[in-house]
């Protein structure tokens, strides 16, 4: 499978009165054509920031200080506004978290489907109604509704808008951020399967985040763990299922209950996250590591790329794998 | 349409309610001032001599002290289209006097109104579009200035200084005193030139609020998701910031401007009095001191007749304008 | 088109300034007639000197509101500005307030009594013509007075009332004689009252309700028009006393004493008719082209009492109240010196022979906070644990009743309240409109209220202000002006015998009755009200200093330089 998308080292930060964000440090992944690809992880650790970074839709004063995105053989970084624009939406989409304000309140369902096609194609004209039709009926609905307003819709047939609109132009990413977290899990699980279907049928990439990593582990194929700013894991579902290798992985594979199987507590991981302006001097996750080695505490470990994917942790070098039995317990700085 | 007839009936209903509360209110309220103008009068210009206080009196209508006949012959006039006839003005009809303030004060206090609003919007649309820039600190810093000053010290500084020292403007007036021998082209520039100031200073006085307020709303939009996402189609930055971000922030702010237009009926005394200007307000103003019952009726009722006409179409329009809005 | 962009808001800047320039450059051209120029207060270079061609125009500023120019009738109360009248029409005699002297106009000279001093005979100068070409016969004079005869509700002055005219007629074509019930001899101070009017135009109208939009009279300025900006008034070149120098006069019309004063620093108009705010004037006065006027009048500003009401029925009381006001204070920071010292016997120095102008200045009635205190403690007063005067369980606090909207007053009124506090008298200050303080004073619902008292220019109709006749108790609205409830049988019976006396007479009984006003003080005057007119000398010239400087008779002689 070749590559769509190629992001090397990539490092996006902010001016904070307190000194400087790292929000997300180098991180380095890659995304196959017609692959779902999972970016998951818990509020904060910089998942939303790497997406937007990578379809330049960071907020001042957030912005990339560092590192290479590649799509389709070109690189985004270095195009002006201008040419990224034309990009927009036609090789590049984005699905945002379901929520009443997706979708500008005071224009009809239509006009918001047709003004991206136009955007890119003004002589589309009334051919750019058909379209329109077209995606309504792509994710089933009635195309009476085009002529709705989006408060006259509930939250999931505006989630389903929300995809039909991602796809107008058929584009090769769609990076969907928390697409169904707002929503009950019967309409969720229809928009997952719509996705899925449409995925099928398409053939574009999906970079998927979430929270909810049982709903990750089910859509993607392959699955980035961010944590602290950082990517610490990358395996396929597989993988992360059968032999989670990253503690933090291991940890968050214990937070989520299984839906089959007998009850057991959950253990959860105890601590919190660190400070992303002055992060520890070694992993970030040492502090709350119960499998944490000397190094941990004053090495950063790198990411290094393995016969099972991409895992940044001491334990997995060749050092650490002779050490696996740690002694020295951190302390919480 | 849009509207179901229950709603159109309900709000013209309620509308026309209030008129006859605000017309009733309107009669209670001057006779709550002590003081039979009429007696007043005579007493000023006629040593007080009691016939010329009954035949005011009889004049003024007021020789039939009974407060419900005085009701019913209001009523019944008004139902005329006569708001009676001005004491201070006599024998002219209030709606005579009325009238000929009205073109003055619509002149100035309408298209002050309108073009504050517009100008506001505009600037705060900037502002709040690309934040801390330049244009954006020195706006909003100027609009803080303004909106704490009285517009009279604003006034009357312009007045010093165009007027004054500068001699640009006439110190006030609405037209030039040798008005009456102009060729109508010269009557028009005239008009014009004397109605400058007052409108401008109006609309420096008027123009801080409406920037901030609109430049805090298209911030708060701006952070809405549909803002990104707009953004992420590609879409042309001016379409962005009108038909996604403006559309939107204006919404809050249209009541406010018919609001504001239903009460520039009642001119701008202020402005009235620094610029001697002969509106709608220093009539008001000046029955009021003259305790000139009908005048100040006329003066009122035409308020509120405004105010409710206003907000009856803002309670009309404004379901066009933002579809979340319930109808019924 | 970007809208926002910065192209567009150049664009729109640039547009306003075109405007502005035009508007500007066009309207200094049009307005040729403006006889000031702009922003300069120093325009005595700068006056261009009047060729055959120019039209010489004079601008007065006044605040002449809408309802004053619904009429101009002279008949009427309401509804006019009266200095119009003094310009467009004549009367027998003017009232000129700075000699305190008659001046004839319509009249030939001053007329002459009968021996029984109940008839008074009046020569006409029967040059005087109409405005509209027709000469001025004797039916339009007395046609004038036998319509205030025929019309009660116009007779405001009372030329009719009892006691008074009986008949007016004609001597031969040139000559009116007014016959009287009685003797009257305020008669020729009355007769300034009256405008003489063109019957041929009124006689075909209701005099108490006819507008008289276009007026016709036979003064020496003729109605052109009127718009919201100023009146228009033309010389009357054929006016029977000589045409005015001036072509145009025009009265400019503003709605505040603010603009009109920088109006008048400016140069913009040429003076008032006695408008301006005051406390600009020391700055006015600067300048040395610009001059002020005072001279009395009719009108008094007092501290009314209620005579009837507990306390101030002492006179004790009121004589305290009246030595703790510190008059000339009032008249310097009150009023800017723009107004005349008061007499404490009430009547005006616009009567110079007849006022008692030694009781002005007089130690016994001046500013004395000792000797007030001394009369309230002499009296039985002694001053509570609040330092307020009581007797008999009784306090003087009173309520305090003045002009809301009125700077000047109120601050006064602060003045005198302090003062009043020094010599243990309380108030408490109420605010009310201008017809409001009328309606109180008629009724006597009030204790202490600050006013003027306005009177015609007849000495005796000043002082039976204080006639038992002219009031009522408290409680009923007073027929006249004695809103004090004042009774004294003795001055009642001076005043009745000055009525029909002869001017010797005439002047020892006012003299008595100034003396016992000034002693029993039913008022506390503060300034007299004359005139106080502001007028510029750099570019007019010639004004009669001898009359008000901006009326009639002497605008008609003021000249161009």
């Amino acid at each position: 499978m070749s590559d769509l998308l190629q992001v090397r080292h990539l490092s996006i930060e902010y001016a904070s009165p307190r000194g400087i964000v790292k929000a997300v440090d180098d991180v380095t992944f890659s995304i196959g054509k017609g692959e779902i690809f999972g970016l998951a992880g818990e509020s904060g650790c910089g998942k939303s920031t790497t997406a937007f970074g990578i379809s330049r839709l960071l907020r001042h004063p957030a912005q990339i200080s560092g590192g290479s995105v590649v799509l389709d053989g070109q690189e985004l970084t270095t195009l002006s506004n201008d040419e990224f624009d034309k990009l927009r939406w036609s090789k590049i989409s984005i699905v945002l978290q379901s929520a009443m304000n997706n979708l500008n309140p005071v224009l009809k369902i239509s006009n918001q489907l047709i003004d991206a096609i136009l955007a890119h194609d003004p002589s589309m004209g009334k051919e750019a109604r058909q379209r329109a039709e077209q995606l309504m009926k792509l994710v089933d609905l009635p195309v009476d509704r085009l002529d709705s307003y989006p408060h006259e819709l509930s939250g999931g047939m505006r989630q389903r808008v929300v995809i039909a609109m991602a796809l107008a132009l058929r584009p090769s990413l769609v990076i969907m951020d928390e697409p169904t977290t707002a929503l009950d899990v019967v309409v969720q699980n229809g928009i997952i399967r719509k996705i899925v279907e449409l995925q099928k049928e398409f053939g574009f990439s999906i970079l998927f985040i979430t929270h909810d990593l049982p709903l990750m582990l089910e859509m993607c194929g392959r699955i980035g763990i961010m944590y602290a700013g950082k990517l610490v894991e990358v395996a396929s579902r597989e993988q992360i299922l059968q032999k989670p290798r990253h503690p933090y992985t291991q940890g968050l594979l214990n937070s989520f209950p299984s839906l089959s199987g007998p009850k057991q507590r959950l253990s959860g991981i105890p601590g919190h996250t660190p400070d992303l302006i002055r992060p520890p001097a070694g992993c970030r996750f040492c502090p709350r590591c119960s499998q944490a080695i000397q190094e941990c505490q004053t090495l950063p470990p790198p990411l290094v790329e393995d016969a099972g994917g991409q895992i940044a942790c001491h334990l997995y070098s060749e050092e650490g794998i002779a050490r696996e039995q740690a002694s020295a317990a951190c302390e919480r700085s | 349409m849009r509207y179901n007839s229950v709603y159109l009936v309900k709000r013209i209903g309620i509308a026309l309610v209030t008129l006859y509360v605000a017309v009733t209110l309107n009669f209670l309220l001057p006779r709550l001032m002590k003081g039979d103008p009429a007696s007043a009068l005579a007493s000023e210009k006629a040593l007080g001599s009691q016939e010329v206080a009954n035949a005011l009196k009889a004049q003024f209508g007021l020789d039939n002290p009974s407060l419900w006949y005085q009701y019913a012959k209001y009523i019944k006039q008004l139902l005329h289209g006569n708001l009676g006839v001005s004491y201070a003005n006599f024998p002219s009809p209030v709606a005579d006097v009325m009238l000929k303030a009205l073109p003055w004060t619509l002149g100035t206090v309408l298209t002050a109104t309108l073009l504050s609003y517009l100008i506001g919007w505009l600037i705060g649309i900037r502002g709040a579009w690309k934040p801390g820039s330049l244009f954006d600190n020195s706006t909003l810093f100027s609009s803080f200035f303004l909106s704490s000053v009285p517009f009279f010290w604003i006034a009357i500084i312009f007045i010093m200084i165009f007027s004054f020292y500068l001699g640009w403007f006439p110190l006030g007036q609405a037209v030039d005193p040798a008005y009456d021998s102009f060729a109508w082209f010269d009557k028009a520039k005239s008009v014009l030139y004397h109605a400058f100031l007052p409108v401008f200073t109006l609309i420096i006085a008027t123009l801080a609020g409406h920037i901030l307020v609109l430049r805090n709303n298209l911030m708060r939009v701006l952070s809405e998701d549909y803002m990104l996402l707009a953004k992420a189609k590609g879409l042309r930055a001016s379409r962005r910031k009108y038909m996604y971000g403006a559309r939107n922030a204006l919404l809050p702010s249209f009541t406010g401007l018919m609001t504001s237009l239903g009460h520039v009926i009642g001119g701008a005394i202020t402005t009235e009095i620094v610029f001697s200007y002969p509106g709608v307000g220093m009539v008001t103003f000046n029955a009021i001191l003259n305790h000139d019952f009908p005048l100040i009726q006329g003066s009122f009722l035409c308020i509120a007749i405004s105010v409710i006409v206003c907000n009856l179409i803002a309670d009309l329009v404004y379901p066009l304008i933002d579809p979340r809005v319930a109808l019924n | 088109m970007k809208w926002g962009s910065r192209k567009t808001s150049v664009m729109l800047f640039s547009a306003l300034v075109v405007l502005v320039g035009v508007l500007n450059g066009c309207s200094n051209s049009s307005s040729s007639s403006q006889s000031g120029t702009n922003g300069q207060t120093d325009t005595a270079s700068s006056s261009k000197p009047a060729s055959k061609g120019d039209t010489v125009v004079y601008h007065l500023g006044e605040t002449v509101n809408p309802e004053q120019v619904t009429n101009f009738n002279p008949f009427l109360a309401t509804g006019n500005w009266s200095p119009f009248f003094d310009y467009v029409f004549d009367p027998l005699y003017y009232f000129n307030p700075v000699k305190g002297e008659l001046v004839p106009r319509l009249a030939d000279s001053e007329g002459s009594w009968s021996e029984d001093n109940k008839t008074y005979t009046v020569k006409l100068n029967m040059e005087a013509k109409w405005q509209d070409g027709t000469p001025l016969t004797i039916d339009d004079v007395l046609y004038s007075f036998n319509t205030l005869k025929d019309y009660k509700v116009l007779d405001r002055y009372q030329l009719w009332g009892e006691g008074r005219l009986q008949e007016v007629t004609a001597q031969g074509s040139d000559t009116v004689v007014f016959k009287l019930s009685n003797t009257f001899p305020s008669l020729p101070f009355y007769l300034t009252t009256v405008y003489i009017v063109p019957k041929h135009q009124f006689e075909k109208e209701d005099p108490s309700q006819f507008l008289n939009k276009q007026p016709i009279g036979t003064g020496p300025f003729k109605f052109k028009s009127i718009n919201e900006s100023a009146i228009v008034l033309d010389k009357n070149a054929d006016y029977f006393l000589g045409a005015p120098n001036i072509d145009q006069l025009f009265v400019d019309r503003f709605n505040n004493s603010s603009t009109l004063t920088l109006a008048l620093e400016k140069g913009d108009v040429q003076g008032s008719t006695g408008t301006v705010a005051m406390p600009s004037v020391p700055k006015l006065l600067e300048n040395p082209v610009n001059k002020l006027q005072v001279y009395p009048g009719l009108n008094t500003f007092s501290v009314i009492m209620n005579n009837e009401k507990p306390g101030l029925k002492d006179s004790a009381v009121r004589r305290a109240i009246q030595l703790a006001i510190d008059r000339k204070s009032l008249i310097e920071k009150g009023e800017s010196n723009g107004v005349f010292p008061a007499n404490p016997g009430f009547l005006s120095s616009v009567f110079s022979d007849m006022a008692d102008t030694g009781l002005i200045d007089n130690a016994a009635f001046a500013y004395n906070v000792n000797e007030a205190t001394k009369l309230l403690e002499s009296d039985g007063y002694k001053k509570n644990s609040k330092g307020i005067y009581e007797k008999d369980g009784k306090k003087l606090s009173f309520t305090y009743h003045m002009a809301a909207n009125a700077p000047a007053q109120n601050k006064e009124g602060a003045m005198i309240t302090e003062w009043l506090k020094n010599i243990g008298v309380e108030t408490t200050v109420k605010l009310v409109t201008w017809p409001e303080l009328t309606k109180l004073l008629m009724s006597g619902d009030y204790e202490l209220l600050q006013n003027g008292l306005q009177t015609p220019p007849d000495p005796q109709a000043q002082l039976e202000i204080f006639h038992s006749k002219m009031t009522a108790p408290t409680g009923e609205n007073t027929p006249g002006l004695n809103y004090m409830r004042f009774r004294d049988p003795e001055v009642d019976q001076w005043l009745d015998q000055a009525s029909s006396a002869d001017a010797a007479t005439r002047k020892e009984l006012y003299q008595k009755v100034q003396a016992r006003i000034s002693e029993q003080a039913p008022v506390a005057v503060m300034y007299n009200v004359g005139g106080h007119i502001p007028y510029r000398t750099d570019q007019f010239t010639n004004y009669n200093e001898d009359l008000p400087v901006t009326s009639a008779l002497s605008l008609m002689q003021v000249k161009k330089k």
